[in-house]
Order: C-alpha cells, then sequence, then structure tokens
C-alpha cells in the first residue's frame, strides 16, 4: 500500500488562532483544514478543487511545511513528515516535495536575477549540483522551454506566462518527486495557460513526476486530473477518478459546482445541464463558526432535518474509490 | 436604433517610456436595448475604452476620434454638459468591489452620494450637506427598494454596513443596485464578476440578465471570459493588442469563429468535455513599439506578407459578421 501512495494525508487539521486583546488571548478558531485524509498515487496527478477560502491553498501549504499542522499525518514515501525530529533527515524529505505558488509577480524576488531564484532550492538542500549554477540554471530553464540567455534578467523583465515558467524551474531545481501546483495558471490568460498545462504535462511524463493541483476550475481539471477532490468549507465532500466524479457526480455542491460553470460549445451545454440542480442560495460559511453537521446544508436544496444539520456526513466510498460524505447516499 | 456610435477612436498615453499606443482604430455602434460583450485577454485595452466614453482617463491619455451618444459627440462636449448626460445615462460597475467602494463609508453613504453628487464635476461640502439633509430619508427608501431588486434579503442591514462586513457577492450586488438606481440607459460593466466564485458568478449574471430585460436598458459587458460573455450577451466583440479583431453574434463567434486570433483564443479555453488544448505561441505586445500591419501578426500561424505591411480593416463576411484579417478576407 504504502510504496503505491507517494503522497498520504491523514486526518489533517489546521486551524488558526484568532486573537484579541493586549495579550493575544485566543479567542476562536479558524478551521480552515479539518480532518482531511486522501491518498495520492506515484505519478498521478491529484486535484484538490473548491472556492476561494475553502481551505485549499492552506492544506498545500501545510502538506509542503509551511505550516505546521494542527493534527494529523503526512505520509510521504512511508514516512511521517510530521513526526521527523532530526532536521537534516526533514530537509532530504523536503527536497523530494516542492510547490509553485499562484501569482507569480510575487512569488519570485522582483531584486534578484533568475540565476539566482531558480538556483535557491540548491543552497537550501546544499545539494553538490549547485557548485556550477551558471550550468544548472541554463539546464532548468531548458526544462522549461525557456531561452538559456534569461538566467540574468530580472522578472519584470518577462512576461507572465514566461514568470510562471521560471518558478517551475525553480521548483524543478531540487529533483522533486512530488510538486504541490496551487493555482499554477489563475493569474494568467487562457492562450498562455494552455501552453503552461501543456508544459506541466510534458515534464510529469519526462521527469515522472506526481502534482498535486490545487485549483478553482473545474474545466482545467477535467484536461489534467487524474484524481479529483472537492474541498467544501475545509473538508473535502466528494473524491474520485477524474471520468467518474465528471460523468456521476454525487454530492449536491460538486453539481451545483459543475452546474455554474460558463461554459462555450453546444455539446458542453447539454453535458452541464444534465446537472441542472437548484443554485445553492447563499454563502459559504465563515471557517471560525461552522455550521454544525454538514457544513453545506443550510444551502442544499436536498438537505435532510435533523440528519444533515445534526451530524457530520461520514466520508464513505460509494462507488469504487469514489467517496462521497453526503447522507442522501449512505 | 443606434445608442452608442463609435468612430476612428485612437487612445495614446504619454509616458515617460515613450508614446504607448494601445487603442488603435476603434469603431464599433451599440444598438438600443442590446447586450454586448467586449472580449480579449488582459491588457488589450478593453477597460480603456469603457473608460474613454466615461472619460474617467488619467490626463496623461490623448483619446482622438469621436463617441457619440445619441448622436452627441461626447469627446467634444463641454465638461459641465458632459457630466450631466453622464450622471443621466450612465451607469458604472467596476471589477474589484472592494476597492470599487470605500471602507470608510457604509453602503448608505455610498447610495446618498451617488444621487446627491451625481450629474457634476465638484459640489461644496455645503451644498452637499444641505442637499444630504433634505433627500437622506428619500434616497434610503429608493436604495432599500432596489437592494430588494438585486436579492438582497435585509437592505437595512446591509445600508447600516461597511464594505469589509459583506462578502464579495453582496457587495457587486450593491453596486449593480446602485448602477440601476438612477435608470440609466446605457450600462458598462467591467468584469463585475470575475472576483467572484463560479456559483456566485452564475447568480449575478442570471440577476443582470434579468434587470437588462425588466429595464430594457443597453449593457455593454467586458469580459476576459468567452463562457461569460455568451451567458450575457447577444453580440461579442473580440479585441486584441487595442483593435477589433472580430464583431459577430455571440453564437458566431462561439461557432464559427473566423479570425486566426479568436480561433486560438476558443482553442485555448478548457472544455468540460475534454479535447486538446491548444494555446497560442508568443506572449504579450510591446505598446510602445507595436508590430507593424496587423498587430496579431508575430503569433499568427497563417502570416503572411500583408499582413507585416498594412492593418486590416474590418469587413463584413457575412451579415452581422466582421473580421480584421486579410488572410480570411481574401478568402471571401
Amino acid at each position: 500500500m504504502t510504496e503505491e501512495y507517494i503522497l498520504q494525508v491523514v486526518n489533517l487539521k489546521k486551524y488558526f488562532p484568532i486573537t484579541a486583546g493586549v495579550l493575544s488571548k485566543i479567542v476562536g478558531w479558524i478551521k480552515a483544514v479539518d480532518d482531511v485524509s486522501f491518498n495520492v498515487l506515484r505519478g498521478s496527478t491529484y486535484a484538490v478543487v473548491g472556492e476561494s477560502g475553502c481551505g485549499k491553498t492552506t492544506l498545500g501549504r501545510t502538506i509542503v511545511g509551511i505550516y505546521e499542522p494542527t493534527d494529523g499525518r503526512v505520509i510521504f514515501e512511508g514516512v511521517d513528515l510530521t513526526k521527523i525530529k532530526d532536521k537534516k533527515k526533514a530537509l532530504e524529505y523536503k527536497r523530494k516535495l516542492a510547490m509553485v505558488f499562484q501569482d507569480p509577480t510575487s512569488s519570485l524576488n522582483p531584486r534578484r536575477k533568475i540565476i539566482d531564484i531558480v538556483t535557491t532550492p540548491l543552497d537550501i538542500y546544499k545539494l553538490d549540483r549547485g557548485k556550477n549554477k551558471i550550468k544548472v540554471a541554463g539546464e532548468l530553464l531548458k526544462l522549461v522551454e525557456l531561452d538559456e540567455t534569461f538566467i540574468y534578467r530580472y522578472p519584470h523583465e518577462l512576461s507572465g506566462g514566461q514568470r510562471q515558467r521560471v518558478a517551475i524551474a525553480r521548483a524543478l531545481a531540487s529533483e522533486p518527486e512530488l510538486i504541490i501546483l496551487d493555482e499554477p495558471t489563475s493569474a494568467l490568460d487562457v492562450s498562455v495557460q494552455a501552453k503552461i498545462l501543456q508544459l506541466l504535462e510534458r515534464l510529469q511524463k519526462k521527469l515522472n513526476l506526481t502534482y498535486v493541483l490545487i485549483t478553482h476550475d473545474l474545466s482545467v481539471v477535467k484536461h489534467v486530473a487524474d484524481y479529483v477532490a472537492v474541498m467544501y468549507a475545509g473538508k473535502l465532500v466528494e473524491e474520485g477518478p477524474r471520468e467518474e466524479l465528471f460523468n456521476n457526480p454525487l454530492h449536491p455542491y460538486t453539481r451545483a459546482l459543475l452546474s455554474a460553470i460558463p461554459v462555450i460549445l453546444p455539446e458542453e451545454v447539454n453535458f452541464v445541464s444534465r446537472f441542472k440542480v437548484p443554485l445553492p442560495s447563499g454563502e459559504p460559511p465563515k471557517l471560525s463558526d461552522p455550521p454544525p453537521g454538514c457544513r453545506f446544508h443550510p444551502r442544499c436544496p436536498n438537505a435532510i432535518k435533523g440528519k444533515c444539520d445534526a451530524k457530520t456526513p461520514p466520508f464513505t466510498e460509494v462507488k469504487k474509490s469514489h467517496r462521497v460524505a453526503c447522507y442522501l447516499y449512505t | 436604433m443606434v445608442l452608442l456610435e463609435i468612430r476612428d477612436l485612437y487612445v495614446d498615453f504619454r509616458t515617460v517610456d515613450g508614446l504607448a499606443k494601445v487603442i488603435e482604430d476603434v469603431s464599433f455602434d451599440v444598438k438600443e436595448g442590446e447586450s454586448l460583450a467586449l472580449v480579449g485577454e488582459s491588457g488589450c485595452g478593453k477597460t480603456t475604452i469603457i473608460k474613454a466614453i466615461l472619460k474617467i482617463l488619467p490626463d496623461y491619455a490623448i483619446v482622438k476620434g469621436s463617441i457619440r451618444f445619441r448622436g452627441i459627440d461626447l469627446l467634444k462636449l463641454k465638461e459641465e454638459e458632459f457630466y450631466k448626460i453622464k450622471g443621466k445615462e450612465f451607469s458604472y460597475i467596476p471589477q474589484e468591489p472592494l476597492t470599487a467602494l470605500s471602507p470608510l463609508y457604509t453602503i448608505a453613504d455610498h447610495f446618498i452620494d451617488l444621487f446627491v453628487s451625481s450629474g457634476r464635476r465638484k459640489i461644496g461640502w455645503f451644498e452637499y450637506g444641505s442637499l444630504r439633509k433634505k433627500m437622506a430619508s428619500e434616497i434610503l427608501e429608493k436604495a432599500a427598494e432596489y437592494l430588494r431588486i438585486v436579492k438582497i434579503p435585509d437592505p437595512d442591514r446591509v445600508l447600516n454596513s461597511y464594505t469589509i462586513q459583506l462578502s464579495g457577492g453582496m457587495l457587486q450586488r450593491c453596486l449593480i443596485a446602485m448602477a440601476i438606481a438612477k435608470n440609466p440607459s446605457l450600462i458598462l460593466a467591467d468584469e463585475p464578476t470575475t472576483a467572484l466564485d463560479v456559483i456566485t458568478q452564475k447568480e449575478i449574471l442570471g440577476l443582470m440578465r434579468d434587470l437588462k430585460e425588466r429595464l430594457r436598458t443597453t449593457l455593454i459587458y467586458i469580459t476576459h471570459n468567452l463562457g461569460v460573455a455568451r451567458e450575457i450577451a447577444e453580440r461579442i466583440i473580440v479585441m486584441y493588442a487595442g483593435r477589433i479583431v472580430e464583431i459577430a453574434s455571440s453564437e458566431d463567434v462561439l461557432l464559427n469563429p473566423l479570425h486566426p486570433y479568436t480561433r486560438g483564443l476558443i482553442e485555448s479555453i478548457p472544455k468540460l468535455t475534454g479535447g486538446e488544448l491548444k494555446g497560442i505561441e508568443g506572449g504579450v505586445i510591446n505598446y510602445y513599439d507595436p508590430p507593424k500591419g496587423c498587430r496579431f501578426h508575430p503569433r499568427c500561424p497563417f502570416a503572411k506578407e500583408p499582413c507585416r505591411k498594412e492593418a486590416p480593416k474590418l469587413v463584413k463576411v457575412d451579415h452581422e459578421h466582421l473580421v480584421a484579417c486579410h488572410i480570411i478576407g481574401e478568402r471571401t
């Protein structure tokens, strides 16, 4: 089991404290990631989809270790990353985990040249390859299909798409096995987005990478993901292989999300109209004060009184590897 | 009937780095009662056109051409006269609701401002104060009514809220309520749903469509998302690098695109039904030194000699279908 899965996230929780007063007394918690579990197969692309503020970015950041988890485990190649005490050993595992951030304009330091930006991971992980930075930087840029002469430029000299390529090159510098892509294309125009998605696909094949893709865009997911998880207000509500999830979405939230996508082709209109569901009214709950029971129940058109508002529905498998957290199916 | 007629519009920006030629040779009509979408990628000049219509471009912008509203050339009007028309006839829905509204005032204050000072460039504090006193209760009653129209269930609470107390979707509804409150004949909406999640976006689009029908206003809707344009507009204008490349009905643009850029754009959009994503080679253009001839030619797979020399004119290829392309123009 463990060999098959490169990453296992088990009951992961990340709460942020809300403080008040001069003494910063903790008056509440923002439950950004609340009891999330999933497994990622080696070489696959696992997408986490959700609306803004649902905790998907926090989830990604907690997995790579930018945030310390409140509770739960992150098991990478069979080793629990949250338990490693030895710093040297921790670095060795962290090297294999990289991240690409959403906005390449703010994730690249404007005062450093591209060569310094893409080789920073080599210094952090003290890799031998770091001795010949010019050569390594050139190779990395070639990998992301940029011209080698770009190494002496600054980020502001590049276009948005080129900057995102640099960000991907930086993520590749430590020769990772798993990359967390946090909305890698949402700051880009569609014509550029298509090129970046193609690049990511080529790199995955060439370097046998595993991706965890965090996004709000279900149409992008349809193109690149193997597995899809839908997140709502800090929890996963549905998970399944791509085709299964798109052809047979079960959770009322997933169905609403699919039916709300602005589409362009007649066949897409037909596809979407199959899930014709009344749009959920209202807005997602505050993560500091989520409703009891299923977090979607105040907006859900199919909510069962006395059941959905009382107890959190279990995340159960209804079909092979298709899991859903909804009382309609259990 | 034509409500707005834009002819040979050029907008240049005088900057320290030189002259940026942003809008070049833009002409189009807006018919009374229609909803028209201006579509293009970021930086293609869609917002600049809207700002030129509203005359809210910065001082260093040089605007040439004509913008006729019901036959009156807005660019030639004196400031006071223009503000009178603008206050009465135009409404603007900005992109980011959170930055468009002031965090220091309540929604009620914004509504009062809208009615008290619309139609003028400046208002003295004394006059403002007395007008406000006189009109406030009436305005708030009206405001509550309009907030109900945009489906806000508790208008009184919202009116007394500050922007940080409301969600993005709520704020966008407030802005729409403000836009329709003066019963304008033309609404200019600049990506009003871009900052919102898809479910809220769908709701807002539905709401705008209903309101447009009900109030019989004309709508110019800016978006970078062709799917959104399809939902809201009858006609689509596709822009690339400050020029119009294609004008057609929504259906024609999406199902029978002719310009290579429009085609590339549609082939780049991820579809829910799958299919290959093509993308377009190359990237942003430099407005200080735009490509000669057709501005798309460096990225165009079909570019030929004339494309590099001369800018193509918009030509009618079919009823209501206009394209600016040498290659396509030749064929038809």
